[in-house]
């Protein structure tokens, strides 16, 4: 039933269609100085498909996403978003970037907050432009609309920074790991959401987290990564059927799943 | 005590207020000082009320030269401040002029002041402007540097142009910083206004009166001249804390807390 691999010099990659569609990672490392932080790292993302790098802290997924959305420079090799630059992407605002902190500008209300990535470069129209307030209604908070950030819970607060990346319509959006400062429950309600947010929404999602479920409901695929250099150990396929519902979890093939990743995870650590 | 009775702000500023008053009536009354030392309150009020129209004319001169001369002086420092927020060396290269204005005595250099931008109100507004802007500019570059640095890289992800960046997120992070340095320089601005009236030949302002009175041995014009001052600060003062209540409710220094 698993499809996975663990093929080392195997690039991460499945169902490609046109080589420059999605988002390609040739290559790519990273130094920091004279420390490798990432060793040469190939990665695909097809469009539409949900990746999640998953790894433990200190193993570069978070520089790789960084990299990805054009916020850093690789040190070596070359990454695409459908045959573009980064920068090219981020300037044609095909890329809705969702950082760890909610990152809620205070003087704005939630419903000023969920359109900020709209309001900023009018010039520029995105593919598929959603309205904010739908979206802040989808997830719960349409009477906190004219509220203001502090006035939130912080699960509230990552669900307006949700919002606001879907409202700007990308096909492409990058997670770094959204939920890793909330409690639990909070976590659970919030991947649950998430997938609730993707499902009719056709963009491909790179998702970065520390948290095996995370990564299990929420991708088509998992890259496992490990540290010192930095590197994608392996791929999983997650062919959990969609839509994922919260009793996804119940399945026994999700734990199958879990216990596949937890495994790479240890071997990945060289244990 | 009741909770509210306690936590009465207007209640217990007026209480205190009241207790400086009949100390202070008190204190030159039993002790007989001078009145060109001290004048007591209920001398202050009756001089003021023999001619509230000079003294009210003066308050409105000088606060008027107050208040354009902050403003100037908040627009001259947030272009400032911007420019040395973005190039740090730029920062670095301008902070001997910086400190040298805020420790050199202002007295000390007013006429050459007069000489050079003429007596009178160009060099009232002049000598305003230029001992407040050194901590404007200290505000806008603190407050746009502790941006949110997540909220920055937000902007970046679409691109955001440099004067998006200034505009909807480094001058707004800079408000709460711009905000108390305004309070500090309210006093200043103020101090250095009435200064510069008495010295720099000017035909009016609160300045101007307290130093003729001082000339002519009149210790009740010059006592009620002083307290007139003190007034326009106070008024400025709660200005600035209104517009800060308005502007800056989204921030954690404006809300009511129970500690």
């Amino acid at each position: 039933m698993l499809r996975a691999s663990h093929d080392r010099t195997q690039p991460v990659r499945s169902r490609r269609v046109d080589p420059r569609d999605g988002v390609e990672v040739r290559q790519v490392t990273k130094s920091f100085g004279s420390t490798e932080a990432l060793a040469p790292v190939d990665l695909h993302v097809a469009p539409g498909e949900v990746v999640t790098l998953l790894g433990p802290s200190g193993c570069g997924k978070t520089t790789l996403l960084r990299m990805i959305a054009g916020l850093e420079p690789p040190t070596a090799g070359q990454i695409t978003i459908d045959g573009r630059s980064p920068a090219d992407a981020r300037r044609a605002k095909r890329i809705g970037f969702v950082p760890q902190a909610p990152a809620l500008l205070p003087w704005r209300t939630v419903a000023a907050n969920a359109r900020l990535l709209r309001d900023l470069r009018r010039d520029v129209e995105p593919p598929v432009p959603r309205d904010p307030a739908a979206l802040l209604a989808q997830v719960g908070l349409a009477d906190f609309a004219d509220a203001y950030p502090h006035e939130l819970s912080g699960g509230m607060q990552q669900r307006v920074a949700l919002v606001r990346a879907f409202a700007l319509g990308a096909p492409y959006l990058l997670m770094d790991e959204p939920f890793a400062a909330l409690d639990e429950i909070t976590r659970a309600d919030m991947r649950h959401l998430l997938a609730e947010l993707c499902e009719p929404v056709n963009a491909a999602v790179l998702f970065v987290t520390h948290s095996i479920a995370e990564a299990v409901f929420l991708s088509d695929r998992v890259a496992v990564m490990s540290s010192r250099p930095g590197r994608v150990v392996g791929a999983v396929d997650i062919d959990l059927p969609r839509p994922r519902v919260p009793e996804t979890e119940d399945d026994p093939a999700f734990f199958a799943h879990e216990r596949e990743l937890r495994r790479m995870l240890h071997a990945g650590a060289g244990r | 005590m009741s909770e509210r009775l306690r936590n009465s702000t207007i209640l217990w500023a007026t209480v205190g207020a009241v207790a400086l008053g009949v100390f202070w009536e008190a204190f030159v009354r039993l002790r007989d000082v001078r009145e060109f030392v001290l004048l007591p309150p209920s001398e202050v009020v009756a001089t003021f009320l023999e001619t509230p129209g000079f003294y009210l004319d003066n308050v409105w001169i000088t606060g008027q030269r107050l208040a354009i001369g902050l403003v100037v002086s908040l627009a001259i420092a947030i272009t400032i401040g911007a420019l040395l927020a973005a190039f740090r060396p730029l920062e670095q290269a301008s902070q001997p002029l910086l400190v040298l204005i805020l420790v050199t005595p202002w007295v000390a250099y007013i006429s050459s002041i007069v000489l050079w931008v003429g007596r009178g109100t160009p060099s009232i507004l002049f000598l305003v402007v230029f001992v407040t802007v050194p901590a404007f500019v200290y505000a806008t570059v603190g407050g746009m540097r502790g941006a949110d640095p997540a909220a920055r890289e937000l902007f970046a992800s679409v691109d955001a142009s440099r004067w998006e960046v200034l505009w909807r997120l480094r001058l707004p992070s800079a408000m709460p910083s711009l905000f108390t340095a305004a309070r500090f320089n309210v006093g200043l601005g103020l101090a250095a206004a009435y200064f510069a009236e008495g010295a720099a030949l000017s035909s009016n302002g609160l300045g101007e009166a307290g130093k003729r009175a001082a000339a002519l041995n009149e210790g009740s014009i010059l006592w009620t001249t002083i307290l007139c001052t003190a007034v326009l600060g106070i008024g400025s003062q709660a200005v600035v804390v209104v517009v800060e209540r308005w502007l800056l409710h989204w921030h954690a220094s404006q809300r009511r807390s129970a500690t």
